[in-house]
């Protein structure tokens, strides 16, 4: 027989960071936990850094109350990580590849629909929406049901269009992290039309592929 | 790298490119001018202006007769770094020569020939009429003239006077670190890829900045260059530091040519620069 969940509150932060962390494996494919609360309380910071199978970093970001305002330190830390990227991939070298853009995962109890939508278009990275639960069953064992209640990939085709496909780890997502092949960081598709449009000049007689040559 | 570093480098892959890019005979009545000056500095007018300026000023050190052709339209920023203050509508000296749709003005320095400047007057939101680059380059000035700086060409790269501009043989292209002027450049060496045979490609940088990445960018261009345009190109990379006393100079509107400073490694840059478009 199945135990009765039942649902439940979770009165500590550090303990729904602790479950989300244990569910790393099933929210990535093959994720794998590196590091907590990257950052710090002035710049604001992540509170959970994982690998995907193919190395590159994904953060995840907790809003434990769900409160609207929390989401200034997800600002706060994206612009610190833009900041410090170059001292972070040092910090990880080998171990996780730190892109221009990476994946941020966002956890909270609820969205509202207008917080919704911004959040999904905040920045370039793809973000994913997790709305959680939590239940404990009769030994108050407690676990977390997630839902996926948006992506800015599926909203928008960001991460196809921004991101070229990385050569793959050889490692096993189970291995152990430190065996893992040093990993490249990852490259930028160019997109011609949204430089011509910068440029502000005309060069339509360059052709996409002399672009290409010249930017990549 | 405050040494002016010239490789020499020639395109010899085969040419790919012909059946994709016009190349128009240049005209038999024209002749070709020696040295015209594309600058293609991003983000900064100034800059390109700075480099125009103290070009000219050297190459007439020189005895040489120097016009430079600035499409900074009402405002010349070449003007203002010659020392000469930018003058109100129709508030010219009577020696120099206002025609409906640009000027002719002389820059003088103690010692020196002559420097003919040729703005347009019209105001920067107007097209640029075709008729208006076609007296430019019938002026004396410019038919006579053995070194001839284009500045800022904005203008003609709006405008359907290409003819002309397919009668310079040999060019120069400032860029900077940032991808756009890369893109630029290289569009306008596309342009002018029918007349032109040699190219300078200067790669600007400030005082105390990187210039590994603007060096990164020009051999991106050398590169496609030579994979997408035809063989026979001459190709010159220069390297053109900015340090403080050209800080100055722009600031001062005091060409930094005429300040003889034996410190200045962007001083240093434009000589050599000088000299070696003198000794071709």
């Amino acid at each position: 027989m199945s135990p009765l969940l039942r649902p439940a509150c979770i009165d500590d932060p550090g303990e729904l960071a602790e479950l989300v962390s244990e569910a790393i494996g099933e929210i990535i494919s093959g994720g794998v936990l590196l590091d907590a609360a990257l950052g710090n309380d002035e710049f604001g910071y992540f509170d959970l850094v994982a690998a995907n199978e193919d190395g590159e970093a994904v953060f995840f970001f907790i809003n434990f109350s769900g409160r609207e305002t929390e989401y200034l330190r997800l600002l706060k830390c994206m612009r610190w990580y833009q900041e410090n990227r170059n001292v972070l991939q040092k910090l990880y070298a080998g171990r996780v590849a730190l892109g221009p853009a990476p994946s941020v995962f966002l956890v909270a109890p609820w969205y509202s629909d207008s917080m919704r939508k911004v959040l999904l278009n905040i920045c370039e990275s793809r973000i994913v929406l997790l709305k959680y639960v939590c239940f404990q069953d009769g030994k108050e064992k407690r676990s977390l049901f997630i839902e996926k209640v948006g992506d800015s990939s599926e909203d928008t085709g960001k991460a196809d269009r921004l991101r070229v496909p990385e050569a793959r780890s050889e490692a096993s997502p189970s291995g152990l992290i430190g065996d893992r092949p040093k990993i490249l960081p990852k490259e930028r598709i160019i997109d011609p039309r949204e430089f011509r449009r910068e440029i502000g000049t005309d060069i339509s007689n360059v052709s996409d592929e002399e672009l290409l040559d010249l930017l990549e | 790298m405050e040494e002016i570093s010239s490789l020499f480098l020639s395109s010899t892959e085969p040419d790919h490119s012909a059946e994709t890019i016009p190349h128009p005979a240049p005209s038999p009545s024209s002749s070709q001018l020696l040295f015209p000056v594309f600058c293609c500095v991003s983000p900064s007018p100034a800059v390109e202006s700075f480099f125009a300026c103290n070009l000219s000023v050297e190459i007439a050190k020189n005895h040489r007769t120097v016009t430079i052709i600035d499409f900074g339209f009402e405002r010349s920023i070449v003007r203002h770094l010659m020392g000469y203050p930018n003058p109100s509508h129709g508030a010219f000296p009577p020696w120099n020569t206002v025609h409906p749709d640009y000027k002719v003005e002389s820059i003088g320095f103690s010692g020196l020939p002559e420097i003919t400047l040729i703005s347009p007057a019209m105001p920067r939101e107007q097209d640029f009429p075709k008729r208006t680059v076609e007296r430019i380059f019938a002026q004396e000035q410019v038919r006579k003239a053995d070194l001839i700086l284009i500045n800022w060409p904005v203008g003609p790269d709006g405008i359907a006077a290409l003819g002309i501009f397919t009668r310079f043989h040999r060019a120069i292209f400032l860029i900077d670190d940032q991808a756009h002027s890369m893109a630029r450049a290289y569009s306008r060496i596309k342009r002018l890829s029918s007349g032109c045979k040699c190219y300078i490609i200067g790669a600007v940088f400030g005082e105390g900045e990187d210039g590994n990445t603007v060096l990164e960018n020009v051999s991106k261009l050398q590169k496609t260059i030579f994979k997408h345009l035809r063989v026979g190109l001459e190709l010159r990379v220069v390297t053109m530091p900015l340090d403080r006393e050209a800080r100055i100079s722009m600031q001062s509107g005091r060409p930094l040519a005429l300040l003889g400073s034996s410190t200045s490694c962007s001083a240093r840059a434009i000589a050599k620069l000088c000299e070696n478009l003198l000794r071709n």
